[in-house]
């Protein structure tokens, strides 16, 4: 951005050129910080919306049973009580529940990325047979509702178990297993990026010694690192996050996953809602964590400031 | 991968024949374990746990297990369990679920089995009869209470009014909510509780009645829900629904905004008014009459005996031994020699034992059909949400046509 | 991209090259793809396809799911054909769907084009707008519910400091849709993560090259940056109209006054669990993804979704 005037100018000419150069960097730097103070007051305004429904969450967490739905709401406790994070644990083994969520959550998690990598790989990289169809089919059983699947796959994991004589209900069998087989969301997802990858590169590394196996991993992974992460904490969250499964195939209170061991603050009667609201806010830390740690691979690169 | 098809090909035949493999119980001496599936939250469950080990300890027929199942989605849990075959030996079941829980066989006949345990003429009718079907027996009640009226006294000595003794009717008690609304302040909220039900039966009407036909839309029945409505939506007497909603009826009338509400006799109000800001002396009495009979509702629940049981001997010791320990808890026993009970378990109902003695004797339930649950959605989507909202503020027309529609959906569910 | 093995020898690479020249067009060896797409197809046939079978077999019967089936035949399908409710929920779903699927994308992306910039604090802006999408289940609805709370709650609290009587969110019919597409629109920081990745390909010195040539901002987006992103808005697409049918979580806990919160599947689940009518709402799942596939089968005919990375295509 420096301005360089031609030698043979007038001098005169020359301290114009530069003045009005000067003046109009100024006017661009106020200009931008304009620009940039506007932006943030903007995305603040944003975020507090995003904002109060959660801080509603966490102040409710710290309020005395009867504050809960004092009129006008109270925004901040008059004697918070931070001893409910405390009887979270101690009301229910919470702690436990962690424990459970967090290696079904990175059993299943570790499945559906891997192998979700694998299946859209086949059908980004080649051309075969059926291609379209199966695609088709993979993407149609998205659209399957899982609600009423439900009681035919319990019956299905209930029956399997009996016929081999093991125990299958109550564990986390039924719930992990599926995995193996990836995640068609994923897959699709992953293919919309895979495909873009130009197949020379490919081709190019073939004709260099690679197999196809080894391209996968060493060209097409790398190159869609950000959309595997995505993948990544897609699939964290939602089994993190996920409800009528381990309810439904979970007996033990000592088996229970977060999701399933919250609902107990619900009584048929009385709810708890501060215990409720605290052990809720508890059960998002790992997520959001997980995400702000995962920033680093979304972070405008090398290429993307295109469009501001 | 083939060779696992087979069996699972199987289970599906299996399953399309509905027959079922019913393995429960232990095979060897010693006690039957028997697990009971309930909708504890985490303080109960513990106590109930706690129940459990003793019953457990004093004799060997019967092992019992609880399997808590959170409260939202307890019924959707225990329907896919028992299509899987995997049923729990006892559980809770709500009156309405009773009949169709029953007429799927998925429920053990005790009529004849628990007479020798349990003295029977105890329960209070409206119990009794909310876990027979057909005039069997398929569940013992080891909840409920009836439904009476809350006041706040203090209010009643400000605007001169006597304390309602019990012998009062549906119009006395609209005069004495409007002598109770002032700027701001009202003398009854509701969003549902009592059921709207309750109004009809006080004229001699019901929803369906003993016979099980759907007589929604009979002249009585009709004029009940007229008057419910125009109390309802008569805002120099009832807070506007809208604000009920948000506001919660309970909260309101703690925190003084509402001087009449109506609640189950166990419900922990008394100990909230104590503990509010400014709190006032509570008053309890029975619900207004129509012009036809005093009645007022009873919840309740039973514990049931699952058909998949094998040693149904055991079972019903289980059954019969878990309700006798659990009338001694914590909850408003359904039997009559235990309604003074409630005095002991929470002290500061002492002062209303002789109203909710009363109104134990003048509860009953629904005539629950085995479309229980869809019939009251119909009928809470198209009938008793528009009258307690008043159609959202715009008016529900004319009642008895409301009712007619109404009727004739409901009959058209009863005959598909 | 380079391997750690030996340079191969050029009687190698030649062999290599012919195998690929003879693997493309005429297909004669079997295609490696199957091997790589085998995982998704061996484990649907093994744990979902059984259940799948039996949830059509039972969309032939009277189910009540805790008793036993009686055959039924079509019975299902024709007491579905005049089922009002069941159109009528459908209605409500689809009106949701057009109206929330193309807002829900553009907030998503404006937030995805936003943060897609060197902003300080750019990770906290990041995660707080992701936030509604990680709060899940019972907390969202139990949130929203205070939030659209006629009298106390936080968007006519808002209103009142303006002046303006809000109405009954999710009291009165006629505010029971805009209620749970502002719900939507609350959770569209989540959608932003997919808008993301894509932003991250779209190569700057293109936006530089339109910006030289004098394009404006909107002639940028409309001409670069949106045409290289259309993988991931079709994507988007696609999960979006998925996700509009399948609407449950939220609409389970909040409802909604006069039939207007009633989605389909929480229709569909009703009839299963709470009318025992597992055989009827079978029959309605199927009828379902046979809608919804057609729904999707239009947006993929008018789409280029065969196409459009053609310099990969291979005829």
């Amino acid at each position: 951005m420096t301005a360089t005037a031609p030698a043979t100018r007038p001098a005169a000419d020359r301290d114009r050129v530069l003045a009005t150069a000067a003046a109009r960097r100024r006017e661009q730097r106020r200009r931008t910080w304009h620009r940039s103070v506007a932006k943030h007051v903007a995305l603040s305004l944003v975020a507090l919306s995003m904002l109060l429904p959660f801080a509603w969450m966490v102040t409710t967490s710290l309020k005395a049973d009867g504050d809960v739905f004092a009129i006008p709401p109270q925004w901040v406790p008059t004697d918070p009580q931070w001893g409910h994070y405390r009887e979270v644990f101690e009301a229910l083994p919470f702690a436990r529940f962690f424990l459970n969520t967090a290696l079904y959550t990175v059993a299943v998690m570790a499945g559906e990325v891997l192998v979700s990598i694998v299946v859209a790989y086949g059908f980004a990289r080649f051309d075969f047979r059926g291609k379209k169809p199966l695609l088709l089919f993979l993407l149609g059983t998205i659209m399957l509702p899982g609600e009423i699947t439900i009681v035919p796959g319990y019956i299905f994991w209930a029956q399997v178990g009996d016929t081999l004589g093991v125990q299958l209900i109550n564990t986390y069998w039924p719930l992990v297993l599926p995995a193996l087989g990836g995640q068609a969301v994923h897959v699709f997802f992953l293919f919309q990026f895979f495909r873009a990858i130009p197949r020379d590169f490919a081709e190019a590394a073939y004709l260099n010694g690679a197999g196809w196996w080894t391209i996968l991993w060493r060209v097409f992974v790398p190159m869609s690192r950000p959309a595997v992460v995505t993948i990544a904490v897609t699939s964290f969250m939602g089994t993190w996050n996920a409800f009528l499964g381990p309810l439904i195939y979970l007996n033990d209170v000592e088996k229970f996953t977060v999701q399933v061991g919250l609902t107990m603050f619900r009584g048929q009667f009385e709810t708890d809602w501060p215990l409720l609201m605290a052990a809720t806010t508890l059960s998002v830390i790992p997520v959001l964590v997980l995400f702000f740690t995962m920033q680093r691979y979304f972070v405008p690169s090398r290429a993307s400031e295109a469009v501001r | 991968m083939r060779q696992r098809l087979i069996p699972l090909t199987a289970a599906l035949a299996l399953l399309a024949a509905g027959c079922g493999t019913g393995t429960d119980g232990t095979a060897a001496d010693g006690p039957v374990t028997l697990t009971v599936a309930t909708w504890a939250n985490e303080t109960e469950s513990d106590e109930l746990d706690a129940i459990l080990d003793r019953l457990n300890a004093a004799q060997d027929t019967y092992h019992l297990e609880q399997m808590v199942v959170p409260g939202g989605e307890y019924y959707t849990k225990l329907q896919t369990m028992i299509a899987g075959r995997q049923s729990p030996d006892l559980f809770w079941l709500s009156q309405e679920y009773v009949p169709a829980y029953a007429q799927n066989g998925t429920l053990t006949d005790l009529t004849g089995l628990v007479e020798d345990a349990v003295d029977l003429d105890d329960y209070l009718p409206g119990s009794l009869d909310a876990a027979t079907v057909d005039g069997t027996l398929y569940g013992l009640p080891w909840i409920g209470q009836p439904y009476v009226v809350y006041y706040n006294a203090d209010r009643f000595d400000e605007a001169g009014l006597d304390e309602p003794d019990g012998d009062w009717d549906w119009a006395a008690f609209r005069e004495t909510a409007r002598a109770l609304t002032d700027d701001g302040r009202w003398g009854y909220a509701t969003t549902g509780t009592p059921p709207l039900a309750l109004h009809a039966w006080g004229e001699g009407g019901d929803y369906v009645d003993a016979a099980g036909e759907i007589v929604l839309d009979s002249p009585a029945t009709v004029a009940g829900l007229e008057s419910a409505h125009a109390l309802i939506s008569d805002p120099t007497a009832t807070m506007p629904q809208a604000l009920a909603q948000s506001r919660g009826v309970e909260s309101a009338f703690v925190d003084g905004t509402v001087a009449m509400v109506v609640g189950g006799a166990a419900d922990d109000i008394e100990r909230k008014v104590a503990e509010a800001d400014e709190p006032f002396r509570v008053g309890m009495a029975v619900i207004p009459a129509g012009s036809v009979a005093q009645v007022t509702f009873n919840w309740t629940a039973s514990t049931v005996l699952s058909s998949t049981v094998t040693d149904t001997a055991a079972g019903v010791d289980a059954l019969t031994d878990l309700t006798h320990a659990m009338f001694d808890w914590k909850i408003p026993a359904p039997v009559v020699s235990r309604v003074g009970d409630i005095a002991d378990v929470n002290p500061q109902k002492a002062y209303a034992v002789e109203v909710v003695t009363r109104s134990a004797e003048i509860a009953r339930g629904f005539h629950n059909l085995p479309q229980q649950n869809e019939l009251g959605a119909l009928v809470w989507d198209d009938l008793e949400g528009p009258l307690l909202s008043d159609g959202d503020g715009r008016g529900v027309g004319d009642v008895a046509e409301l009712a007619a529609i109404t009727a004739a959906r409901m009959r058209a569910v009863i005959e598909r | 991209m380079p391997d750690p093995e030996p340079p191969p020898d050029a009687a190698d690479r030649a062999a290599r090259a012919a195998a690929l020249v003879a693997a493309r067009p005429r297909r004669r060896r079997i295609s490696p793809a199957y091997a790589y797409i085998a995982p998704w197809f061996v484990a649907f046939a093994v744990f979902a396809l059984v259940p799948m079978v039996m949830s059509l077999v039972m969309s032939l019967t009277d189910w009540p799911v805790i008793g036993s089936p009686t055959w039924r035949g079509l019975g299902n399908f024709t007491e579905l054909a005049r089922d009002q409710q069941f159109w009528r929920s459908l209605w409500v779903t689809v009106r949701f769907g057009v109206v929330s699927v193309p807002l829900g994308m553009a907030a998503s992306l404006t937030v995805a084009m936003v943060l897609n910039s060197r902003v300080r604090g750019l990770g906290l802006y990041r995660t707080v707008y992701y936030l509604p999408a990680v709060v899940s289940g019972v907390a969202v609805g139990l949130i929203w519910r205070w939030v659209l709370d006629p009298s106390a709650g936080l968007v006519n609290g808002a209103l009142a400091v303006v002046g303006v009587q809000g109405p009954g969110w999710l009291t009165d019919p006629a505010w029971v849709l805009p209620s749970y597409t502002m719900v939507a629109l609350w959770g569209a920081g989540g959608g932003m993560l997919t808008y993301l990745v894509a932003l991250n390909e779209v190569p700057k010195d293109l936006g530089e090259a339109a910006t030289l040539q004098g394009a404006g901002w909107w002639a940028r987006l409309w001409f670069v940056t949106l045409p290289l992103m259309r993988p991931i808005l079709f994507y988007n697409l696609v999960m979006g109209i998925i996700g509009a049918f399948k609407k449950f979580n939220d609409a389970y806990v909040l409802g909604g006054a006069g039939g207007e919160g009633n989605f389909l599947m929480l229709h569909i689940y009703r009839t299963a669990f709470e009318h025992f009518r597992m055989g009827y709402a079978s029959a309605m799942s199927w009828v379902f993804l046979l809608i919804v596939l057609a729904v999707t089968g239009l947006v993929f005919r008018f789409s280029d979704f065969w196409t459009f990375s053609r310099g990969n295509e291979e005829s």
